[in-house]
């Protein structure tokens, strides 16, 4: 055994021993057990009072919006994909992918792993750009995405919460140019990965890598079925943009369109009898296309 | 582990009972490492209730890059290295400023009485630069990468002080301390 091997173990044993016969008090216990619970008391009633705004702020920061908003252009982006690839033949595929292309309104579920958001919730988009996104534990989050307006809903606290949003987000510009540099043949990007069986049903599926629908940044999986050729699943890996932010995924299901919906539900409006909370930062919601 | 994943998801989420739990888990061992690293019972003791207030204060905010264990005991080597910078500022303290040790003799688990004060004098006699990294890998079991984090500086510089002060032991011992 080395010098070095010899001093460690000495020192290991030397604490070992220490160790044994070092104890807590009793009183010492009570003290620093009655402080650390008075502190956590304090932080979960601040938590509390902070929860809505943390809420809102997280659901921006992270992205759901843009997601929200992500599925359909997606979904639209499927028909560059068929166009471009010409790996699948069908005839009506035009006349198929038309009522996508000219939807007016779409509906759709959106579950989260790996995020510190809420796991799944439900979006209803209208065209041009407004998104109405439910979270399970009652918010409302109503955007105009292209006007920069954004209010929140608790509907359960009567409370409201109006803010602006820094920098427009239009992404159909993005999704335009998509379609067009596929007609014209110049984008090869999307990777065609087959038949699969997804959700008990025939699939084709198509890779989008990430960049090449910069609003939202992140590689795409579509899943589409392969009779209808409408999409079933949309998978989307939401890559960390700053340290310590997690990976994670979103996949988009049950997509319904056209789904006649009443214009109020995106009402920009504060309802009646409904309190305004006005303490928000205007938030980020990224680059203008 | 995942025992104190749970832990730390159910604190986050305010639950007192896993603040409970945690405590009674680690606190031996988080005043074991204070006194290490002061060498003196009673401001350990203080070190291990600030430590651990600040820890169920900012529960709702934890987010452990690090296991939970190792977590704390970092925490409580950095309370100690800024209670040493204060009392330094103050003029209150100084490598000469060394308390007898206040905590029990260590048992004859496999050195004797007398090698055990010769090592602990040693250990003592150390920059505590030095006595911390030696303290916080061979006690606490941390690793290099951590105890590096922990302090601001490279892995090179604590693999150094560790070196160094393991020399220095050897060296104040002087072939007294047989294993």
């Amino acid at each position: 055994m080395n010098p070095a091997d010899s001093i460690e173990d000495l020192i290991k044993n030397f604490y070992a021993a220490q160790k044994s016969s070092v104890a807590t008090s009793a009183e010492m216990d009570g003290k620093v057990l009655n402080d650390a619970l008075q502190a956590l008391e304090k932080t979960n009633k601040s938590n509390t009072a902070d929860l809505e705004p943390n809420i809102w702020r997280t659901i921006m920061k992270s992205r759901i919006t843009k997601l929200a908003v992500a599925a359909v252009i997606i979904v639209a982006a499927l028909v560059a994909v068929y166009r471009m690839g010409g790996s699948v033949e069908s005839p009506a595929f035009a006349d198929i992918v038309r009522p996508i292309l000219t939807a007016r309104t779409a509906t759709y579920r959106v579950s989260m792993k790996g995020q510190d958001v809420p796991p799944d919730f439900q979006v209803i988009w209208m065209e041009p750009s407004y998104v109405r996104t439910e979270m399970p534990h009652g918010l409302i989050l109503i955007a105009d995405l292209e006007k920069g307006k954004a209010l929140g809903l608790l509907p359960a606290k009567k409370k409201a919460m109006v803010t602006s949003i820094s920098g427009t987000f239009t992404p159909f510009s993005e999704l335009r140019q998509l379609i067009r540099d596929a007609q014209e043949g110049k984008d090869q990007s999307p990777e065609y990965l087959g038949k699969q069986r997804i959700d008990g049903r025939d699939a084709i599926g198509y890779r989008i890598p990430q960049g090449r629908l910069p609003s939202i940044n992140m590689p795409v999986t579509i899943w589409a079925d392969a009779e209808t050729l409408l999409p079933i699943r949309i998978e989307c890996h939401l890559m960390p943009r700053a340290p310590g932010e997690q990976e994670g995924t979103a996949t988009v299901t049950d997509f319904q369109f056209d789904v006649e919906l009443d214009p109020s539900l995106f009402s920009l409006d504060v309802p009646d009898g409904y309190t305004v909370v006005e303490k928000f930062e205007p938030i980020e919601m990224g680059p203008a296309p | 582990m995942l025992e104190d994943k749970l832990l730390v998801w159910k604190l986050r989420h305010g639950s007192k009972d896993a603040l409970r739990y945690i405590y009674e888990k680690y606190k031996d061992d988080l005043l074991a490492l204070a006194i290490a690293l002061l060498n003196d019972a009673h401001p350990a003791e203080d070190v291990v209730h600030d430590v651990f207030v600040a820890f169920a204060e900012f529960a709702g905010k934890l987010r452990l890059k690090t296991n939970l264990k190792g977590y704390l005991l970092t925490s409580i080597a950095n309370r100690v290295r800024n209670l040493r910078m204060q009392q330094k500022r103050i003029g209150g303290l100084s490598e000469s400023d060394i308390a007898d040790p206040s905590y029990g003799a260590p048992d004859e688990m496999a050195i004797s009485a007398e090698q055990s004060q010769r090592l602990g004098n040693a250990i003592q006699e150390l920059p505590y630069e030095q006595r911390e990294v030696i303290i916080l890998h061979l006690y606490s079991g941390l690793k290099f990468k951590a105890i590096a984090r922990s302090q601001g500086v490279s892995i090179n510089t604590v693999q150094s002080r560790y070196r160094y002060g393991l020399n220095k032991l050897q060296s104040i011992l002087n072939g007294e301390v047989t294993k």
